[in-house]
């Protein structure tokens, strides 16, 4: 039973290095590293906190499963994180309600990704891409909220 | 804590060729547990999700072997933690807290000396709301989902 989890940092995830370690007598105690998931999930959560945002691109009820397992998977495949030197690049895919403006809403997402990060974190967000994948119904009250993307290709 | 002098930590760096007692990994790894553990903006231990806490609800022993890493040369000991931050906290500070912590918990206390200690933040979430640890001022943004 104890040992059924999984080792809790696979070899290749991309992580930050961060300045602000410990020190002693001058001379940093050792590293603090950021790993890319801890990244993404403030992305995620970000973006989820923006008004007419309906979700990240992806099946909403794998999403939904994903969250309850705690997999990193589906998250991870709707924001990507590039590392540029000291910065990074955050591509995210999202879903928006109708009755947004698409440009009032990027902005906002890239405003409020590169200062959450950077508060956060301490990396600077160099750029953010916004990936409209699909558009949704807002659900109200009686409507069953069903998740039917109309894609806007 | 803190009440050892430093003495201890220049005799055990003198003798780091041939130290004259050894301290084994499970002990670095419980007081470096029990450093960092109440640390604001520390949640939990990578690792520790669901499974293991049931892990440790029966009994499990091993949870925290993977997520505090102990590398011992003679009597130099290199620590890597591996931690789930709070969301909304500062990382880099939450670990130099941690580091902090974990340095004079184990210079202080196994007259060891400390290499490095490398904090790694896997994931951040939100602090759990315990009424045991009452210090805790993390900054709890509302979640809109």
């Amino acid at each position: 039973m104890s040992n059924t989890h999984q080792p809790a940092r696979p070899a290749a995830e991309p992580v930050s290095t961060v300045p602000g370690a410990y020190e002693v007598d001058g001379a940093a105690v050792g590293s603090i590293r950021i790993l890319d998931g801890a990244i993404s999930t403030i992305v995620k959560r970000t973006v989820l906190g923006i008004e007419g945002i309906a979700r990240l691109s992806g099946s909403s009820l794998i999403d939904d499963f994903a969250d309850l397992v705690r997999s990193k998977r589906i998250q991870d495949r709707s924001i990507q994180i590039e590392h540029k030197d000291q910065d990074i690049a955050v591509t995210v895919a999202v879903n928006p309600y109708f009755g947004y403006k698409f440009p009032v809403l990027i902005e906002r997402i890239q405003r409020s990704v590169a200062e959450a990060v950077f508060d956060m974190t301490g990396i600077k967000v160099s750029s953010v891409i916004v990936d409209i994948k699909g558009i949704e119904e807002r659900p109200s009250d009686d409507e069953t909220g069903t998740a039917e993307a109309k894609d806007s290709e | 804590m803190g009440n050892t002098s430093n003495d201890s930590k220049k005799a055990a760096a003198s003798a780091a060729e041939s130290p004259a007692y050894t301290v084994h990994e499970s002990v670095i790894i419980s007081l470096a547990r029990k450093a960092v553990e109440g640390i604001p903006g520390f949640v939990r231990f990578s690792g520790s999700s669901i499974v293991s806490d049931l892990a440790d609800l029966v009994g499990g022993k091993r949870r925290f072997d993977k997520s505090i890493v102990v590398t011992e040369n003679g009597a130099d000991v290199s620590l890597e933690i591996l931690i789930v931050a709070a969301y909304g906290s500062k990382f880099s500070e939450v670990a130099a807290a941690i580091q902090k912590a974990v340095y004079h918990q184990i210079v202080d206390f196994t007259g060891l000396n400390i290499k490095t200690i490398d904090v790694i933040v896997t994931d951040t979430e939100d602090a759990p709301k315990k009424d045991e640890s009452a210090d805790e001022d993390v900054v709890e943004p509302e979640i809109v989902q």
